[in-house]
C-alpha cells in the first residue's frame, strides 16, 4: 500500500532511463513512453488520493531509518491535492508537447532527450511533493531545476541558452542556501524530518538560529519561486523556453518554491509565541505585496505575450506567499488554494500563448492582432483563463483572491487586502491588453475581415481546453480543494 | 356647499379634442374647414357650459369624476385627477372659452393659408381644453398638470410664424413660462408640506396655526410661479415679444385667456389654499398688491413708449392683469369684485384690440402706429371695433373698464389704501396716453404722405369683423347691464361672497 | 411568504436560457443571419414568458427562492425574487425582447452578427442573475460577469475610439469591481454572511468608521456602473457601441444593475435605519444632487446626441437613489417607480436616436435641423419620450417625479425637492431646443429621411407609446405602482391604505 508513494517517483524515473534507449529508433517511442509514464503516475496518484482522502496521511519511510534521520515519503491531504494538480498538468503538458516538440526540435535526437527530461521532472515533481524530510526536498528540487535548465535551453536559441544559464546559475545559488539551512536546523534541532520537525519546534529553548536556519531555507525556495526581488531569472527562463516548458515553469516549478516556503511557514507557525517571527512574515508580506505590484506593472509594460505572463507569475507567486506569509485562517487557506489554482491557470495560459506561437511565429501582441479570429479555440481558451487570472467569479482565481483577501483583514492588515485587490485590477489592463490584440484590433487596416480558421492540432487543443475547463471548474466547486485543504490548516493553526 | 354629481365637466373637458380627430383629414382639402369646426367646436364648448351657470350661480359645486393616479387602497400622494366646478371656475371657462370662440371665427379669414394649419389647430383646440381642465381642477395637482400643459402648447402657437422674430420669441417665453411652472411646482409641494392635502373648494387648507413665514415663503413662492403667466413685472419679459410674434388669434388667447391663467391660480392659491382669514390675519396681501401696483405704473409707462401696436398692446396686458391681481390681493368685497369681473373684461376688450390689429396686418397695413394715419376711412368696422374697446381699456363710462376700475378703487378705499386709489388712477391716466393717440391717427389724421400701405380698400370679410363687433359690443353691454345674470358682476357677487366667507 | 413547488426552478432556468442561447447562436455563427434572429427573438420572448410566470406571486407579495450551491461557506449561489428584484427582471426581459427585435434591423449589415448575439445574451443571462441574487455574492458573480460581457460589445465597431473607450469602461468597471470585492470581503468577515435581509445585516454594534468605509466602498463599487458623479466618465465614451446596445446596456441592463446594487446596499445590506444612523444617507443624498445637476448641466454642453443621452442618463439614475434614500413612503415608490420609467423613456430615445442615425445619418444635435417633417413618425416617438424625461404631465416621467417630490416634501427636505425641480428644468433645456430643431428650424440638406422597417420603428413607437401609457392610462400603470408599493412597504414596515 505504502509503496505506491515510491512508484509513483520510480516509474517515470524508469521513464526517463528507458525512453533514450528505447527511442533511439524512432522518437514517437520516448513520447509513448513519457506518456505511459505520465499516465501510471496519474492514475496511481489518483488511487492514492483516494486512499488518504478516506483513511488520512501515509507515509513511507525509505530503508526503515530511524524516524528523524530517515528518508521519507509522505502524503497528507495537502501533498495529495498539489500532487493531483500538479501531476494532471505534467500529464497534459507530455501530451502537448507532441506536436509542439516536433515543430520546435526537428532532429529526432533531441526530441528524445527532452522526453527523457520531461520524464525526469515527472519523477522529480511527486518526489519533491511527497518529501517527508527537508534534505529529500533539497535533492529533488535540485533534479527538478536541473532537469528545468536542460529543458529551457534545448531550443539552442542564443537567448534561449542564456535564460538557461542564469537560472542555472541562481537556482543553484537558491540550492546552495537551502542545503545550508537544512544543516543549520538539523544541527540545532536534531531532526530533518518535517513531522518531527513541527513536534520540536514547540520546545525549542534557543530560537534565534532555529530561525536563522528557516530564513536561509525560506530565502532558497524564494529563488525557486521566483518571489521579488528573488524573480530574477523567470521573465527569461519563462519567455524563451519551449511553451510546454514556460508552462511547466510556471505552472509547476515555482509552485513547488512556494510549497517549500509554506512547509517552512507551518514551522514558523508553530513557534508563533515568540517575538522575532512576526518580522520574518511581516518581510515575506511585503515581498509579495511588492512582487504583486511590480509583476503586475511589469506585465502590462511588456509586448511579448509570453512575457507578460512570465511577469503574471511574478505577480501571482506574490498572492501565494502573500496569503502564506499572513498566516491567518483564510490567509493560510488562500495561500495553499492559490497554488493549485495558479498552477492550472498559468499552464492553460502558456499552453494556449504557445499554440498561438507554434500557428504563427509570432510572439508580440502587435503581431498577434487579429489571431482570435485565426484560432477561436487557442484564443478562446487564453480569453477565457485570463478572466481566472483577473479574478472575475466565478473563475479559480476568483475564490483564492477571495481567501487572500479575508486573511489580509483577519490579520488586521487591510492595506494588504488593498494591495491584493489593486493588483487584481492591474491585472485587467495587461488581460485587457491581451484581448484587444487577439480580438479587437482591426485586422490588415481593417479591411480584410474574413480571416481563413488556421486552429492548433488536436493534440494541443485538447489539453489547453480541459485547463481552461479546469480553471473555471475549480471556481465554481472551490468546495472540492478546499474542504481538504480546510483540514490540514485547522490540523496546523 | 351643496354638490352635485354630473359627468358634463369630463365632457366640456374632451369636447375640444374631438377637433383632432377632424384635423388631419380637413386640413388636407381646405385649411378654412378645419377653421370652422375649430370655430364650432368653441361654440359647442360655450354652449356647454352656459347651462351650468344657474346652478353655480346658486352656490352648488358641481362634482364630475374623481381619478385616482394609482390603484385603490395603494399609497397616492395627493396623485388624484378631479375635475369640480364652483362659480370661479364656470366663470373662467366660460370667459375664456368666449375668447376662444371669437379669435376661431377670426382664424377663418385669418389663417386660411397657413403654412402648419394642422399644428396650429390641433393645439389651439388642446388648448381650450387645458384651460377648461385648469378651471375645473379640483385639486392643485389637476390645476398643475393643465397648468404645464397649457405652457408647452403655447410654444408652438407663438412660433407658429416661424420667423426668427417669433421663434426667439417663443424661446424666451418657454425660459420663462418653465422656470414659472417650476416655482409653481415648488409652492404645489409646500401646499402638501403645509397642509398635507392639494385640496381646492375649500376656502382654506392650510391649518390655521401655520406661521406667518411659511405663509409668506408660500405666497411669494406662488407669486413668482404665477406671475410668470400673468406677466408681474419683473416677470413679463416674455409677454411683450410673445404677443407681437403670434398669429393674431394666439396674441387674442394669449392675452386674454393666458395671462388670466396665472392670475386665476394665484387668487386660487390665495382663497382656497391660504383662505381668506389668514391672509388677513397675516397682511399678506400686501405682497401681492405692491408687485401689482409697480407693475400698473411702470408697464403703462412702457406701453407709452412703444410703436408697434401689438407690442403696446402687450405692455398693457400687463398693466392690466395687475388690475386684476390688486383686486384679489387687496381683500376687501368690492376690489375682489372689481377683479374678476376684470377678468372677463380685460379678456374680451384685449382678445378684440389684438384681433383688430391682426386685421389691420391682414388687409396689408403696417403694425406700427405712426404709420396708422387715417386707417379708419379704410376699414372702418375693424377701427370703430378698435376704439369701443380701447376706450373700454381706458375705463371711460359706460364700457365694462370703467366698471371694473371703479369697483377696484372703492375697494381700495373701503380698506383705505389711498395709494392704491391715485395708482390706479394714474393707470388709467397712462391707458388712455397709449389707446388715444392710436384712435386719433385712425380717425382723424390725414394720411397725407400714403404711409399706411393699404391699398385695397374697405377690406372687411365678416369672419374678420364679426368677432370683433361682438367684442366690443360685449365690451360696451356688459358696462350698461351689469347686472344681468350670466354676465360677469352676477358671477363676482356668488365667488365673492363665497371666498370672503360671507 | 416563500413559494415552493415548481416556479423558484423557474429562476435559474431565464439565466440558463439565455446563457444556452448566446452558445447556441456561436455554435451556429456561420448559419445565415436569419437564424441568428430568430434564436435571439424566441429567447428573449422564452424569458419574458418565464419572468411572467413569476407575476401572480410576486403580486401576492410571495418570494421565490432557489439555492443553487455553496461557494463559500454560509455563502451560497442563490437566487431569491421579491418584488425589487422581480421589477428589475421585469424591465430587463421586457426590453429584451424589444431590444433583440430592433438589432435584427439594426445589425442587418454588421460584419461580426454572431459576436454580437452571443455577449448580448451573456449580458442578458448576467443581467437576470443579478436581479435574482439571492444574496450580495451571487449579485457581484453576475454583476462581474456582466462587466467582462459588456467590453466586446463596446468595443464592436472595432475603431480606435471605440477600443479607448472599452479601455476607459473596463478600467473603471474593474476598479469598481475590486472596491466592491474589498467590501464582500469585509461584510462576510462583519456578518459571517452576505445573504440580503430588508432591514440590513450589518450589526450595528461594528465600529461606525468601519461600517462608513465599507459603505464608501460599496458606492465606489456600484457607483461605476450607476455613473454616480466621480465615476461616471466611461458612460458618455461608451456610447460609441451599436445604438441597440446604448439603448439596452447603457439605459437599462448595466446602468441598472448598478443602481439596483445600491438599492440592495442601502435597504438589505445595511438597512436605512442604519444608514440614518451614520448620516450616511446625508451623503448619499449630497451625492445623488450633485449628479443630478452636473449630469444634466455636461449634457447642456453636449453636441452629440446619444453623449447628450448618455449624461441625461447619468442624471435621472440619481434620482432613483434620491427617492429610496429619503425614506418616506413616496420617496421610495418613486424611487422605484422611476427606475422602471426612467428606463422606458431613455430606451425609448435611445431607439429613436438609433433610428435618426439610419434613417437620415444625423448624429449630432447641430444637424438635427427638420427631422420632424422629414421623418414624422420617428420624431413624434423622440419627443414624447424626451417630455416624458422631462417630466412632464400626462407622460410616465411626471408620475415618477411627482412621487419623488412629494416624497422629498414628506421628509421635509427642500433643498431636495428644490434639486429635483431644477434637474427637471435642466431638462427641458437640453431636450426642449432639441425639438425646437427638429421641428421649427429648416432641414440643412434637402435629402429625404430612408424608409425603415417596421422592425426598427415598432420599438420606437412601441416605448413611446408606453411612455403615455405609464402615464395617462390607470390599468397600465398598476402594475408598477402595485410592486413599488410593495417594495415600499416592505422597507418601511408601513401598511398602505
Amino acid at each position: 500500500m505504502e509503496k505506491i508513494l515510491l512508484l509513483i517517483v520510480i516509474i517515470p524515473l524508469m521513464g526517463a532511463i528507458i525512453a533514450p534507449l528505447l527511442g533511439q529508433k524512432k522518437s514517437q517511442a520516448a513520447f509513448m513512453i513519457a506518456l505511459i509514464a505520465a499516465l501510471l503516475s496519474w492514475s496511481l496518484i489518483v488511487f492514492l488520493a483516494g486512499q488518504v482522502f478516506s483513511h488520512g496521511r501515509i507515509s513511507y519511510p525509505l530503508g526503515n531509518w530511524g524516524a528523524s534521520w530517515g528518508i521519507e515519503l509522505a502524503a497528507d491531504y495537502l501533498t495529495v491535492v498539489l500532487l493531483l494538480t500538479v501531476n494532471s498538468i505534467g500529464l497534459l503538458i507530455t501530451i502537448y508537447s507532441y506536436s509542439y516538440i516536433e515543430k520546435l526540435l526537428p532532429e529526432a535526437k533531441r526530441r528524445i532527450y527532452y522526453y527523457c527530461l520531461l520524464c525526469m521532472l515527472l519523477a522529480a515533481m511527486p518526489a519533491f511533493l511527497m518529501a517527508g524530510d527537508l534534505f529529500t526536498m533539497f535533492v529533488y528540487l535540485s533534479l527538478f531545476s536541473l532537469a528545468a535548465v536542460a529543458l529551457i535551453a534545448i531550443g539552442r536559441e542564443r537567448q534561449a541558452i542564456l535564460a538557461g544559464l542564469r537560472y542555472l546559475i541562481l537556482s543553484t545559488t537558491g540550492g546552495v542556501l537551502i542545503l545550508l539551512g537544512i544543516a543549520l536546523l538539523s544541527y540545532f534541532t536534531g531532526t530533518m524530518n518535517l513531522n518531527e520537525l513541527t513536534k520540536r519546534m514547540a520546545h525549542i529553548t534557543n530560537v534565534k538560529p532555529v530561525l536563522v536556519a528557516i530564513s536561509i531555507i525560506i530565502i532558497g525556495f524564494g529563488v525557486k519561486a521566483a518571489l521579488f526581488p528573488l524573480h530574477l531569472w523567470l521573465p527569461d527562463a519563462h519567455g524563451f523556453a519551449p511553451s510546454p516548458i514556460s508552462a511547466i515553469l510556471s505552472g509547476i516549478l515555482i509552485e513547488l518554491g512556494a510549497y517549500g516556503i509554506l512547509r517552512c511557514v507551518f514551522l514558523l507557525v508553530q513557534l508563533k509565541s515568540r517575538e522575532i517571527y512576526p518580522f520574518i512574515n511581516n518581510i515575506l508580506c511585503w515581498m509579495s505585496v511588492l512582487a504583486i505590484i511590480y509583476g503586475a506593472v511589469g506585465a502590462i509594460l511588456q509586448q511579448d505575450l509570453k512575457l507578460i505572463l512570465a511577469y503574471s507569475s511574478v505577480s501571482q507567486i506574490g498572492y501565494i506567499v502573500l496569503g502564506i506569509a499572513l498566516s491567518s485562517y483564510y490567509g493560510l487557506l488562500g495561500g495553499m488554494l492559490h497554488i493549485i489554482n495558479h498552477a492550472v491557470m498559468k499552464s492553460a495560459l502558456f499552453l494556449s500563448a504557445g499554440a498561438l506561437l507554434y500557428k504563427t511565429d509570432k510572439r508580440t501582441l502587435k503581431e498577434l492582432e487579429g489571431v482570435g479570429k485565426q484560432m477561436p479555440y487557442s484564443a478562446g481558451a487564453l480569453a477565457l483563463t485570463g478572466i481566472a487570472i483577473v479574478g472575475i467569479p466565478p473563475a479559480c482565481g476568483f475564490v483564492s483572491e477571495w481567501y487572500i483577501c479575508m486573511g489580509a483583514i483577519q490579520a488586521g492588515r487591510m492595506g494588504f487586502a488593498i494591495c491584493v485587490l489593486g493588483g487584481s485590477f492591474l491585472s485587467t489592463i495587461y488581460y485587457l491588453r491581451i484581448i484587444n490584440a487577439l480580438y479587437f484590433k482591426p485586422v490588415n487596416g481593417g479591411k480584410d475581415t474574413r480571416v481563413a480558421i488556421n486552429e492548433a492540432p488536436l493534440g494541443m487543443l485538447v489539453p489547453i481546453w480541459i485547463l481552461t475547463f479546469a480553471s473555471l471548474w475549480l471556481g465554481i466547486f472551490n468546495r472540492w480543494p478546499l474542504q481538504w485543504l480546510e483540514k490540514m490548516v485547522a490540523g496546523i493553526l | 356647499m351643496q354638490t352635485e354629481y354630473s359627468p358634463i365637466l369630463i365632457f366640456i373637458f374632451l369636447l375640444p379634442f374631438l377637433g383632432l380627430a377632424f384635423y388631419p383629414v380637413l386640413v388636407k382639402r381646405s385649411i378654412i374647414w378645419a377653421a370652422y369646426v375649430s370655430a364650432f367646436i368653441c361654440a359647442l364648448c360655450f354652449l356647454m357650459i352656459t347651462p351650468l351657470i344657474p346652478q353655480v350661480l346658486r352656490g352648488k359645486l358641481i362634482v364630475s369624476s374623481t381619478i385616482y393616479f394609482s390603484p385603490q387602497n395603494t399609497f397616492n400622494p395627493q396623485m388624484v385627477f378631479s375635475l369640480r366646478a364652483d362659480a370661479f371656475g364656470v366663470y373662467f371657462a366660460w370667459v375664456s372659452a368666449l375668447v376662444w370662440l371669437l379669435a376661431a371665427v377670426f382664424s377663418c379669414e385669418y389663417l386660411k393659408q397657413t403654412a402648419h394649419p394642422l399644428r396650429y389647430f390641433c393645439l389651439f383646440s388642446a388648448c381650450l381644453s387645458f384651460v377648461f381642465g385648469i378651471a375645473f381642477a379640483g385639486n392643485l395637482f389637476t390645476l398643475f398638470i393643465f397648468y404645464e400643459l397649457l405652457t408647452i402648447s403655447g410654444y408652438p402657437l407663438i412660433a407658429h410664424e416661424e420667423t426668427s422674430q417669433a421663434k426667439a420669441a417663443a424661446k424666451k417665453y418657454i425660459i420663462y413660462s418653465l422656470l414659472g411652472d417650476a416655482l409653481v411646482l415648488f409652492t404645489v409641494l409646500l401646499v402638501y408640506y403645509m397642509a398635507g392635502n392639494l385640496e381646492l373648494h375649500r376656502r382654506g387648507t392650510i391649518p390655521a396655526q401655520t406661521g406667518v413665514e411659511s405663509l409668506r415663503l408660500l405666497l411669494v413662492c406662488g407669486l413668482l410661479g404665477f406671475g410668470v403667466k400673468s406677466a408681474i413685472m419683473p416677470l413679463h419679459g416674455w409677454i411683450y415679444e410673445a404677443h407681437p410674434a403670434a398669429p393674431a388669434p394666439a396674441s387674442a388667447v394669449l392675452s386674454g385667456v393666458f395671462v388670466n391663467v396665472g392670475a386665476y391660480g394665484l387668487i386660487r392659491l390665495i382663497y382656497d389654499v391660504i383662505g381668506f382669514r389668514l391672509m388677513r390675519q397675516g397682511a399678506l396681501g400686501m405682497i401681492v398688491v405692491f408687485p401689482a401696483l409697480v407693475t400698473i405704473l411702470l408697464t403703462s409707462i412702457q406701453a407709452y413708449n412703444q410703436d408697434n401696436l401689438k407690442r403696446r398692446l402687450a405692455y398693457s396686458t400687463s398693466a392690466q392683469i395687475s388690475y386684476i391681481l390688486l383686486g384679489a390681493a387687496l381683500l376687501s368685497p368690492n376690489s375682489l369684485q372689481g377683479g374678476i369681473i376684470h377678468m372677463a373684461y380685460h379678456a374680451i376688450m384685449k382678445a378684440t384690440l389684438f384681433l383688430c390689429a391682426g386685421a389691420i396686418v391682414k388687409a396689408g397695413g403696417s403694425e406700427d402706429v405712426s404709420r396708422m394715419n387715417g386707417l379708419g376711412a379704410k376699414m372702418p368696422l375693424i377701427m370703430i371695433a378698435f376704439s369701443i374697446a380701447g376706450l373700454s381699456l381706458v375705463g371711460i363710462p359706460p364700457t365694462t373698464g370703467f366698471i371694473s376700475k371703479w369697483m377696484l378703487a372703492t375697494g381700495a378705499l373701503e380698506v383705505s389704501d389711498t395709494g392704491s386709489v391715485v395708482i390706479l388712477l394714474l393707470g388709467s391716466l397712462l391707458s388712455a396716453l397709449y389707446i388715444l393717440p392710436v384712435i386719433y391717427a385712425a380717425f382723424l389724421k390725414k394720411d397725407t404722405d400714403q404711409t399706411a400701405d393699404i391699398s385695397e380698400t374697405n377690406y372687411q370679410p365678416a369672419a374678420l369683423t364679426v368677432p370683433l363687433i361682438i367684442g366690443a359690443a360685449l365690451s360696451v353691454l356688459m358696462g350698461i347691464f351689469v347686472n344681468l345674470p350670466g354676465f360677469p358682476f352676477s358671477f363676482a357677487r356668488v365667488i365673492s361672497a363665497s371666498f370672503l366667507g360671507r | 411568504m416563500v413559494c415552493g413547488g415548481v416556479f423558484p426552478l423557474i429562476l435559474p432556468l431565464t439565466v440558463l436560457v439565455s446563457y444556452l442561447t448566446a452558445f447556441l447562436i456561436w455554435i451556429l455563427r456561420d448559419k445565415p443571419a436569419q437564424i441568428h434572429n430568430r434564436a435571439a427573438v424566441g429567447s428573449a420572448l422564452i424569458n419574458l414568458a418565464l419572468v411572467l410566470c413569476l407575476l401572480p406571486g410576486i403580486w401576492r407579495e410571495a418570494a421565490f427562492s432557489c439555492n443553487l450551491f455553496t461557494f463559500i461557506p454560509s455563502v451560497d449561489i442563490a437566487f431569491r425574487v421579491d418584488g425589487l428584484g422581480y421589477l428589475f427582471a421585469l424591465i430587463a426581459s421586457f426590453y429584451w425582447l424589444l431590444t433583440a427585435i430592433y438589432s435584427v434591423e439594426y445589425m442587418r449589415n454588421d460584419k461580426f452578427p454572431a459576436r454580437y448575439w452571443f455577449f448580448l445574451f451573456l449580458c442578458m443571462g448576467s443581467v437576470l442573475g443579478i436581479a435574482f441574487a439571492a444574496n450580495l455574492f451571487t449579485l457581484f458573480l453576475f454583476y462581474e460577469i456582466l462587466t467582462i460581457c459588456t467590453y466586446p460589445l463596446i468595443v464592436h465597431a472595432q475603431t480606435p475610439q471605440a477600443i479607448k473607450a472599452g479601455r476607459k469602461y473596463l478600467v473603471y468597471s474593474m476598479a469598481g469591481g475590486t472596491a466592491l470585492m474589498l467590501s464582500l470581503v469585509i461584510t462576510y468577515l462583519l456578518c459571517g454572511h452576505l445573504d440580503f435581509r430588508p432591514g440590513g445585516i450589518l450589526p450595528d454594534s461594528a465600529s461606525y468608521s468601519i461600517l462608513r468605509l465599507l459603505f464608501i466602498t460599496f458606492m465606489v463599487g456600484f457607483g461605476v456602473k450607476s455613473v454616480i458623479f466621480p465615476l461616471h466618465g466611461w458612460l458618455p465614451d461608451a456610447m460609441i457601441a451599436p445604438t441597440p446596445v446604448s439603448a439596452i446596456l447603457h439605459a437599462v441592463a448595466v446602468v441598472k444593475a448598478g443602481v439596483y446594487g445600491i438599492l440592495r446596499i442601502v435597504i438589505d445590506i445595511f438597512g436605512l435605519q442604519l444608514l440614518q444612523k451614520l448620516h450616511l444617507n446625508e451623503w448619499l443624498l449630497a451625492l445623488a444632487g450633485i449628479t443630478i445637476i452636473g449630469g444634466s448641466l455636461m449634457a447642456l454642453r453636449q453636441t452629440n446626441l446619444k453623449k447628450m443621452l448618455a449624461y441625461s442618463t447619468i442624471s435621472q439614475l440619481s434620482y432613483i437613489i434620491l427617492g429610496v434614500v429619503m425614506a418616506t413612503p413616496s420617496g421610495i415608490i418613486g424611487g422605484i417607480l422611476q427606475m422602471l420609467y426612467q428606463s422606458v423613456m431613455k430606451i425609448s430615445l435611445f431607439f429613436c436616436a438609433g433610428a435618426i442615425y439610419r434613417q437620415t445619418g444625423v448624429s449630432e444635435i447641430a444637424d438635427m435641423g427638420g427631422l420632424g417633417e422629414k421623418i414624422p413618425l420617428t420624431m413624434f416617438a423622440f419627443s414624447i419620450a424626451a417630455l416624458g424625461t422631462i417630466g412632464f404631465p400626462g407622460t410616465a416621467g411626471f408620475i415618477s417625479k411627482w412621487y419623488l417630490a412629494m416624497g422629498a416634501m414628506e421628509a421635509g427636505r427642500f433643498f431636495m425637492v428644490g434639486v429635483i425641480i431644477s434637474g427637471t428644468l435642466l431638462n427641458a433645456g437640453y431636450y426642449l431646443p432639441l425639438l425646437y430643431k427638429a421641428f421649427f428650424q429648416e432641414s440643412l440638406t434637402r435629402q429625404k429621411g430612408q424608409a425603415l422597417s417596421l422592425l426598427m420603428t415598432g420599438p420606437c413607437l412601441l416605448t413611446a407609446g408606453l411612455v403615455l401609457a405609464l402615464g395617462l392610462c390607470l390599468w397600465v400603470h398598476k402594475l408598477p405602482l402595485h410592486l413599488a408599493q410593495n417594495i415600499a412597504e416592505g422597507v418601511l414596515y408601513f401598511k398602505c391604505p
